[in-house]
């Protein structure tokens, strides 16, 4: 499996009410993430959106619908229509998320939380060997946000992250929100989950908003946090070079407003940089 | 218990308040967990909200939203895209609303635009392509022309004014467009709505019922006789014989025929050959 180059660029989630920008202006992003599931279509303007792009930008492919967690297998159709994406539009890597989504019969169309079990180890590894195989490239894993854990854990969830990266070769795109989110849903230490990574494995990494409450929700309609930019601070000391991104889903504001969010960013990694020359 | 066991238990939960969930939860786990199912719930229905958005602005909120849980449930999805949760939900309505058909009709045009806006790309036969391919055909080849249709071309027979319902109750529709549009009668005779992609843009036109007839079934794979032949069932044989060649040169201008599917070899021995659909047609090809 083919060895992925850390590469330390600064982007967005590409969304509809911005497409103008992408297509019309010079945006300036390092990359653009696209939500894989959007594009595996047959033909029409969603192809032509993402193939300008492409020609512009550098894209990475982000799936919510691999299913990777499932006990029921992979879905091979959903695969295969996923490499012709891939090959479509050469992408920098492929991610999808540590969860599952549907069972043998019906899909939930959400990101759904899996026990930390032995079973379910062996499960999500040969399911993303098998995506892999597909592929034909190693895929990165999301750290999900969660609402819920199960009685029957028999790990934590960085141990149960780490164990699917050492075991499958996978990489890790680490959404330092999600792990802000279910530290606070969970109670854990958002820093003992960073630090139980293999943080070597790290490509990408997601910023967003949340919904705070008694449990916070992921929900992608606002800014980022002052947590989450401490946690970032956090990250970035201890990760090698990463792409990292903001990813805005609903509330979506003008762009502008989102690069500013994203010069803050930059302004953390350059920091973290300086930090790590310095040590 | 297994983790697949788990799973198919887990969803199930999400669809059904009456599911019952493990024992061995307790209030944080049960809390937890119904963050995602009304999390399922809000996402499933906002995703027909925004396929069907005309639809819902015609039946009217609350009723849709009944309407689209109901569907959830009977329907439940299975495919890996949100864009499918919307499948079938045209006649899911036809049976909730059999007194306002025009809620269905509308929901139908909605689903075939957005199949039609990401079919596959597919270059259209002109009337020029089409003259020379037919350029030595005769009666009896006229009448086995089978046609491919562009891919998302879908049509079917309507009783209200299409155009009417669409334009009245877009992004912008006020209580008067929407009042208005519900009140709009049934139109005195069927017609026919098409649907396609004009390069990027998913559009629609009406067609008179005769002629959604005879697309209906070349698209089916009927052979251009045969479809003569309903045609003049339908119309009688002067009618006919003219519709017949005006229609497949509206088709051709529209960009619907993407190519001539076969040419069987003429055989003048086998059969009686229908007179008439070849010379109309001929005279009616653009180009």
């Amino acid at each position: 499996m083919t060895h992925i180059q850390p590469f330390a660029g600064f982007g967005l989630g590409l969304r509809r009410p911005h497409y103008h920008h992408f297509l019309e202006e010079e945006v300036d992003v390092d990359f653009v993430e696209v939500i894989s599931e959007n594009f595996m279509v047959d033909g029409g303007k969603p192809l032509a959106v993402l193939d300008a792009v492409r020609g512009k930008h550098d894209v990475m492919l982000h799936g919510v619908s691999l299913s990777p967690g499932s006990a029921h297998g992979v879905d091979r159709d959903y695969l295969i229509r996923l490499k012709a994406i891939a090959e479509r539009i050469e992408p920098r890597w492929i991610s999808d998320h540590l969860c599952w989504t549907r069972s043998s019969a019906h899909n939930s169309h959400d990101l759904l939380p899996l026990p930390y079990t032995t079973e379910a180890l062996d499960v999500i590894c040969e399911n993303v060997m098998i995506a892999q195989d597909v592929l034909q490239r190693p895929l990165l894993l999301e750290n999900p946000s969660s609402y819920m854990t199960f009685p029957q854990d028999e790990m934590d969830e960085w141990e149960f992250l780490a164990e699917v990266t050492r075991r499958t070769g996978c990489y890790l795109l680490l959404d330092v929100n999600n792990v802000y989110v279910s530290a606070h849903n969970h109670g854990f230490n958002a820093r003992t989950y960073v630090d139980g990574l293999p943080l070597d494995r790290v490509r990408q990494i997601h910023l967003a908003g949340h919904t705070p409450g008694e449990i916070a929700i992921d929900t992608h309609d606002r800014e980022v946090c002052g947590g989450v930019w401490d946690l970032l601070a956090y990250v970035l000391t201890r990760t090698g070079p990463a792409a990292v991104m903001i990813e805005r889903d609903d509330a979506i504001p003008p762009l502008a407003e989102l690069l500013d969010e994203l010069a803050i960013a930059r302004r953390i990694a350059a920091e973290a940089r300086q930090e790590a020359v310095a040590a | 218990m297994t983790l697949a066991r788990q799973q198919s238990r887990f969803i199930a939960g999400l669809m059904s308040d009456d599911a019952p969930l493990p024992e061995d939860w307790q209030a944080r786990e049960r809390a937890g967990y119904e963050i995602y199912r009304s999390a399922y719930r809000a996402r499933l229905i906002e995703a027909l909200r925004e396929t069907y958005p005309r639809t819902a602005r015609l039946a009217g909120e609350d009723a849709f939203h009944a309407a689209a849980a109901h569907h959830l449930i009977s329907h439940p999805p299975r495919s890996w895209t949100l864009d499918d949760a919307g499948q079938g939900f045209a006649q899911t309505l036809e049976a909730l609303f059999p007194d306002d058909p025009d809620v269905a009709e509308l929901a139908w045009i909605e689903w075939a635009m957005q199949a039609a806006f990401t079919a596959r790309d597919a270059v259209p036969f002109d009337g020029t392509a089409m003259v020379a391919a037919t350029a030595a055909f005769d009666d009896r080849a006229w009448q086995d022309l089978r046609l491919a249709f562009m891919p998302g071309l879908a049509v079917r027979r309507v009783r209200h004014n299409a155009s009417a319902l669409w334009n009245r109750l877009g992004e912008d529709a006020g209580d008067e467009d929407i009042a208005l549009a519900r009140s709009l009668p049934a139109l005195p005779e069927m017609r026919g709505c098409v649907i396609w992609r004009e390069g990027l843009k998913a559009t629609f036109t009406t067609v008179n019922a005769a002629e959604a007839q005879a697309l209906t079934a070349m698209k089916a794979g009927t052979g251009y006789g045969a479809a003569c032949d309903m045609l003049t069932d339908l119309l009688g044989e002067e009618q006919a014989l003219r519709m017949a060649g005006e229609m497949l040169a509206r088709w051709l201008a529209h960009g619907w025929i993407e190519n001539i599917l076969s040419q069987i070899p003429v055989d003048t021995a086998q059969g009686t050959v229908r007179k008439g659909c070849n010379l109309t047609v001929r005279n009616s090809l653009p180009g």
